[in-house]
């Protein structure tokens, strides 16, 4: 998976386009992935008064 | 009259009664909502056409970033100027709390990264997307796509692409625990504006938020 998105120049160079928009599954799983490490988190660990949620 | 007077009387009694503390003034919650709808705007016209829906999203997108660059410098002032910044700003306290067990101010120590992260976001976005603009045209000035080198444009545009994903990320956090029943009194407060004096005495400690009793 790239990291960023390229093109060539007209030169032939190798020029930055900007980011991999591939990325943006991981981005949205690293928002699940804090979701449900929080939820679990909150189940586990009773809060102050005892209560789960 | 009478009856409306001694309707509004028991309101009122009621009110006191109960106890409402101000958390958010009307103002700062309009800039909230605005600034909901310019991200999500901004990330729909963007992302949108990624995934395969196409339209002409950038007008909506450079036009609505300038609407959001003006909310946050209106942000920035007001709570620089009118409020109190310090409330955001973290100290020992907050992190002696994580083990302690302490109450917090009026922002915990969650908040006040959350606010710090999406803040640079921010920040960064608005940066590049002010710099992008020299690259269409618009009513008001024309493109000068030559106004850096190709490998300068290409990392202002990977700096805004990473922002947008990173936003994504954000706002699924933000929304999750906006939604989380422990933490509906401060989901309504960004609607009504208070909590219940009940909720800022079991929440909040308040020698370090010093709370207004709702007018």
């Amino acid at each position: 998976m790239e990291l960023f998105r390229y093109a060539t120049s007209v030169y032939g160079n190798r020029v930055l386009l900007g980011a991999s928009f591939d990325l943006l599954q991981w981005f949205v799983a690293a928002g699940v992935a804090a979701i449900l490490a929080h939820a679990i988190f909150k189940f586990i660990v009773p809060s102050s008064d005892g209560s789960r949620s | 009259m009478s009856s409306h007077a001694a309707t509004s009387t028991t309101v009122a009694s009621s009110t006191q009664a109960v106890g409402q503390i101000r958390r958010h003034e009307l103002v700062d919650r309009i800039y909230h909502w605005l600034m909901a709808i310019c991200i999500l705007t901004l990330l729909a016209t963007s992302l949108l056409p990624i995934v395969g829906w196409k339209f002409a999203w950038l007008t909506i997108h450079w036009i609505t970033g300038l609407v959001l660059t003006a909310g946050v410098i209106f942000h920035i002032i007001r709570a620089l100027f009118f409020q109190d910044p310090m409330s955001m700003v973290m100290d020992a306290r907050d992190v002696a709390n994580l083990t302690a067990g302490g109450r917090p101010g009026k922002y915990n120590l969650a908040q006040k990264l959350y606010h710090l992260a999406i803040a640079i976001l921010i920040l960064c976005g608005i940066a590049t997307g002010l710099l992008m603009l020299r690259k269409i045209d618009t009513p008001f000035w024309e493109r000068n796509a030559y106004w850096f080198g190709d490998q300068t444009w290409g990392a202002i545009y990977a700096i805004h692409d990473l922002v947008a994903m990173a936003l994504v990320t954000m706002i699924m956090i933000h929304i999750y625990f906006a939604l989380r029943p422990d933490e509906w009194h401060l989901t309504r407060s960004m609607f009504r504006g208070w909590i219940s004096r009940k909720e800022y005495q079991d929440h909040f400690d308040p020698k370090r938020w010093k709370a207004k009793e709702e007018p």
